[in-house]
């Protein structure tokens, strides 16, 4: 008998309801109808129910925004479709809604076997290369410096966290740390915005990333005291062109979670990434990561925009998430000769002149999307 | 257009690895993604191939789906495409 996993919740929208699988990120609109159907799933029946298709890709414009998965505002639903029972139930476990049993249920909770496997949920990169590759037919590559970056790539757009948040933020500790005659190292520098940002507070600054592309883009836009080179970060000998006892500030954002949570099967050598850090910080040198925070990116953000609330389904083992959670990685750098000198969760502050929505707004005043630790060679 | 001739020359030309199986029938059946025939950008490609050999476009629904798994749901799926097309 199909049954309703726990892993259910549902909310109210404007007298309908949305049914939403908190684990798999899944969601369907239904009416009072509907849902009393649910209730009674022992009985056979065989009416009519409204379905609406409110499951959506909601980062599709940038990683986030809104990444809770499905259409909270009814006026912007699809029109309904009108199913006649069984097709209905098909409708509700392709969506995760109803299960016929928990085995078959859980066995859908596993990394995609390939591009379009829709029946196993997979992690969010899984789910974006589907939807990228397959519904927009985009090149992932390209779709994360435009979610991130204005469409000339000289600035960090405002309508977004990365512009609301994460930018002001940066500008002001890059002040305090860098300045005439120090020496900074960007590690996975994409198309060195942050290590130009670096090398406006005076500082000597070399950017690295293994993607040609993005360095020849970077060295194309390089401030005077800037300068791109490629570099397999993460393979031995990458870095040896860097003196050793050279640097004084190394970098790195949003690149330090893949040798947690890597992207293919093999995670990097995080071993080797941080002896190579300690061998070229200079004495007292500081290395900084800035990274999404482990709890509360891609965390659903639910409720009224002024009253957030989220859901945490997973943290220890992640089957979704991209980042690892703020102790793992803290005890992984700590361990390996470093000492943590600051411990930053990023809020928007009131000063910030946001430009994105009044949910991002009213959830990120409330929830940090990002961290950034600093540490000191032991 | 011979649909099926078509896609399995393209399988013959592009796949990583042959299709297996000692019938035409089990070539037909062979699920190319789960056997890693064909790989994530193989896919995208070869969706972008049909589409613009056939002069169909496939939905998303299409792509993600049970037929397009195999071989043989692939060629029921494109004369469908095509079949429509006819009539519109």
């Amino acid at each position: 008998m199909p049954f309703v996993p726990k892993d259910v919740v549902f909310f109210p929208e404007s007298g309908r309801w949305v049914a939403y699988n908190v684990f798999a990120r899944t969601a369907v609109g239904l009416d009072a109808s509907g849902l009393e159907r649910l209730s009674r799933l022992d009985e056979s029946a065989s009416g009519s129910y409204k379905i609406w298709d409110v499951e959506w890709f909601s980062n599709e414009e940038c990683s986030l925004f809104d990444p809770t998965g499905y259409r909270r505002e009814p006026a912007k639903w699809p029109k309904e479709r009108l199913l006649p029972e069984a097709e209905f139930m098909a409708e509700l476990k392709k969506h995760a809604i109803i299960a016929d049993d928990e085995a078959s249920y859980l066995a859908r909770f596993a990394p995609k076997r390939n591009l379009a496997d829709r029946e196993r949920f997979g992690n969010f990169h899984q789910r974006l290369g589907q939807h990228l590759l397959l519904e927009r037919r985009e090149k992932p590559a390209e779709w994360w410096l435009k979610q991130k970056f204005t469409a000339d790539q000289g600035g960090v757009r405002k309508d977004t966290l990365y512009g609301a948040v994460q930018l002001p933020f940066l500008r002001t500790y890059f002040s305090e740390v860098l300045g005439p005659g120090s020496t900074a190292l960007d590690i996975g520098c994409g198309n060195g915005f942050y290590a130009n940002l670096m090398a406006e507070r005076g500082a000597e600054v070399l950017g690295v990333d293994p993607n040609e592309e993005y360095v020849a883009f970077a060295g194309s836009r390089a401030r005077k005291n800037a300068r791109f080179r490629r570099a397999a970060v993460g393979e031995p000998g990458a870095l040896d062109f860097v003196a050793s006892g050279s640097i004084d500030f190394v970098y790195m954002s949003d690149a330090l979670l893949f040798y947690f949570i890597p992207l293919g099967p093999k995670a990097p050598d995080l071993d080797l990434l941080l002896r190579e850090i300690a061998r070229v910080l200079k004495p007292g040198g500081r290395f900084a990561s800035l990274e999404p925070h482990g709890v509360f990116y891609l965390s659903p953000w639910l409720g009224a925009p002024e009253r957030p609330f989220t859901i945490v389904s997973e943290y220890r083992d992640k089957k979704f998430g991209t980042a690892p959670n703020p102790g793992r990685l803290l005890n992984a750098v700590l361990s390996r000769g470093f000492a943590l000198s600051r411990a930053e969760e990023l809020y928007l502050s009131e000063t910030d002149a946001a430009e994105c929505d009044a949910r991002a707004k009213g959830f990120a005043a409330q929830f940090p999307i990002w961290h950034l630790f600093e540490f000191r060679k032991a | 257009m011979n649909v099926k001739a078509e896609v399995l020359r393209y399988f013959d030309a592009r796949a990583q690895a042959p299709l297996p199986g000692g019938t035409e029938e089990e070539r037909l059946g062979c699920k190319y993604l789960d056997q890693g025939i064909v790989d994530s950008m193989g896919l995208v490609e070869m969706i972008t191939s049909f589409e613009a050999l056939f002069g169909i476009r496939f939905s998303s629904e299409d792509v993600q789906g049970y037929e397009f798994q195999t071989p043989g749901g692939l060629i029921g799926l494109i004369e469908k495409r095509l079949a429509e097309k006819g009539t519109s």
